[in-house]
């Protein structure tokens, strides 16, 4: 799975602990998933789309052709 | 074109300051199990063997943890990610040094305790009350993990229960046949323990550095 975390992240000028913090996470469940080393659970997932206030599908892609 | 990115020079300086000071302490430390093993610990079976083995191994990783606690780069580094860790991330890395730490300590107990000729109940006692605290710090680590380090636990005890299940299961049912040796707990022991110390770092290997586009 793919994502546009860390762009915008970066869009923000948010580091990995701001996002952390919003999501409630660890700063090592941020990197992981920015990494593409983990693909956050559903629950997860929205609650990223809605810190950053897209459409879910405009923040994951799979990796399929 | 694609290229590696350059390394932090810091962090580069930091580890060749952590080889330095970390083979002193090996060194050290192997010298003293060097002692240990010759002469003053009580060692009947290849478990006893491996157990100091595991032990030592414990002492060391315990070490380069509590170092890394030290350096933010370090710790930044081992955690895999960016900025400086925090306080309670630092706290964490010391604690989890010390658990380790005594774990080595506890592996090598017994036999050292033997062998010295230290009264068996305390010493017996100091291993339950370490049995306690490992305990209840891990329920508590669990409880307060988020949902990537959880996974990350129960992958690697997901890991460690097949490889331990399999082997007593091969080894069970050869013994059971007659075809090996009588194990006992501590043989069984310090292999669920070396397994369990092992499968993570197989599992969770730190990525290498993603290539730079040019």
């Amino acid at each position: 799975m793919q994502n546009r975390l860390r762009t915008l992240r970066a869009e923000r000028s948010w580091s990995q602990a701001d996002l952390a913090d919003r999501l409630g996470v660890s700063r090592q469940t941020v990197n992981a998933i920015e990494t593409g080393r983990y693909d956050p659970s559903l629950p997860l997932a929205f609650k990223i789309a809605r810190v950053f206030e897209a459409p879910i599908e405009t923040l994951f892609q799979d990796d399929l052709p | 074109m694609t290229q590696t990115s350059a390394p932090d020079p810091k962090l580069v300086a930091a580890k060749r300051m952590r080889l330095i000071v970390m083979l002193i302490y090996y060194v050290a430390v192997s010298a003293g199990a060097y002692w240990l093993w010759h002469g003053h610990v009580y060692i009947t079976r290849w478990a006893d063997d491996a157990a100091l083995a595991v032990g030592l191994i414990c002492v060391l990783v315990a070490a380069r943890l509590l170092y890394e606690s030290f350096s933010k780069v370090l710790l930044s580094d081992r955690m895999q990610v960016e900025g400086d860790p925090t306080r309670r991330e630092t706290n964490q890395a010391r604690v989890q040094a010390a658990l380790i730490f005594l774990l080595g300590v506890v592996l090598v107990l017994p036999n050292v305790a033997f062998g010295l000729g230290w009264p068996r109940q305390l010493v017996y006692g100091g291993i339950v009350l370490f049995v306690v605290v490992r305990t209840l710090y891990t329920l508590r680590a669990l409880r307060s993990a988020d949902e990537f380090i959880r996974r990350r636990m129960f992958e690697a005890g997901w890991w460690t229960m097949l490889l331990t299940t399999t082997g007593l299961l091969l080894y069970g049912g050869a013994e059971r046949l007659g075809l090996v040796r009588v194990a006992t707990s501590w043989d069984v022991m310090i292999i669920v323990f070396a397994i369990a110390i092992v499968t993570p770092s197989f599992l969770f290997k730190k990525p290498k550095p993603a290539p730079q586009q040019t």
